[in-house]
């Protein structure tokens, strides 16, 4: 009596340790086609594209702090007063005549 | 049922939990590594293709920005140094047309030979000009050949060329046997001037101007 028992338990147990083995199988099966998944050549470009489609518009507005940047100069450049202009303008012909 | 065979029975029960729950977990233990090691890969990939690209995208749009502004900015420059010359080339025009009340161009064609024939070894002086300052040079040639050898203490001697130079004002000198040649053409010097100066201009003009950009 208490033999056929114990086969019993010890057919229940084994069953559970090839329960655990299948479902451990099936873990590293999903594991492998996730990781393959990861590792799709599409997936990797799709990353890359995101990230250079969110950088591009970034560096767009940096290049338009540029253009700015430099738009704000030309005018200041533009703005310089006339006089300014023949003062120098004076200097150079001291230069060029000979006279100090 | 007695005892021991109970305890044999939960013992069976233990050690079957334990091995399963071994074996799950070192499944898990090696699908966590699989993963890891493809999200590396795919980041080291990701990292390796985003970065060349990026790398390209700023070159792209930022340098093309820089690039554009940057030329811009040279040409206002351009614009500005240009209307300078003409101011300065104003003056001169004036100044030669004898425009000018305080300034006699005659002293100036005087400094400008004074400053040729010192610098060149020879007594014996050919002076080359344009047109209207020939009729100046012909008018004080005698006057300026004393006034050189009073100031220089040597015994020199001025011819005009026939030649003409097509220029604003100002003189060549040359020796006789044309061995020295000076260049004192307004022009020339005029050219000289701005590139003496264009450090200075550059200071004085623009970053004086430019400055509160930076700030």
């Amino acid at each position: 009596m208490a033999l056929d028992v114990l086969l019993e338990a010890e057919f229940y147990a084994q069953k559970k340790i090839e329960e655990a083995k299948r479902k451990a199988e099936e873990i590293i099966k999903n594991a492998i086609m996730r990781a393959e998944e990861i590792k799709k050549r599409e997936n990797i470009e799709k990353r890359v594209e995101e990230f250079i489609e969110k950088k591009t518009s970034e560096l767009k507005k940096k290049a338009e702090e540029i253009r700015r940047s430099f738009e704000e100069q030309i005018k200041r450049i533009y703005e310089i007063p006339d006089n300014v202009l023949s003062e120098l303008a004076e200097e150079i012909l001291k230069e060029v005549i000979g006279f100090e | 049922m007695s005892d021991p065979v109970q305890q044999i029975l939960q013992e069976i029960n233990r050690k079957a939990e334990e091995e399963a729950q071994k074996i799950l977990d070192q499944a898990n233990k090696e699908a966590e590594r699989i993963i890891k090691e493809a999200e590396e890969f795919a980041t080291k990939q990701f990292q390796h293709e985003a970065h060349s690209r990026l790398i390209l995208l700023t070159r792209q749009i930022l340098g093309k920005a820089e690039y554009e502004g940057r030329i811009r900015l040279l040409k206002a420059k351009d614009e500005i140094i240009k209307r300078l010359q003409q101011k300065v080339k104003e003056r001169l025009k004036k100044i030669i047309l004898g425009e000018d009340p305080g300034i006699s161009y005659a002293d100036i064609l005087y400094r400008l030979l004074k400053e040729a024939v010192s610098n060149i070894p020879s007594d014996n002086i050919i002076i080359i000009s344009n047109a209207r300052d020939r009729e100046i040079l012909e008018r004080n040639l005698r006057k300026f050949e004393e006034m050189l050898r009073s100031e220089l203490g040597r015994k020199i001697s001025l011819k005009l060329s026939s030649d003409e130079v097509n220029c604003l004002g100002g003189i060549i000198a040359k020796s006789e046997d044309e061995s020295f040649i000076y260049y004192n053409t307004l022009d020339g010097r005029l050219k000289e001037a701005f590139r003496k100066l264009r450090g200075r201009l550059n200071r004085l003009l623009f970053r004086q101007f430019l400055k509160e950009v930076y700030k």
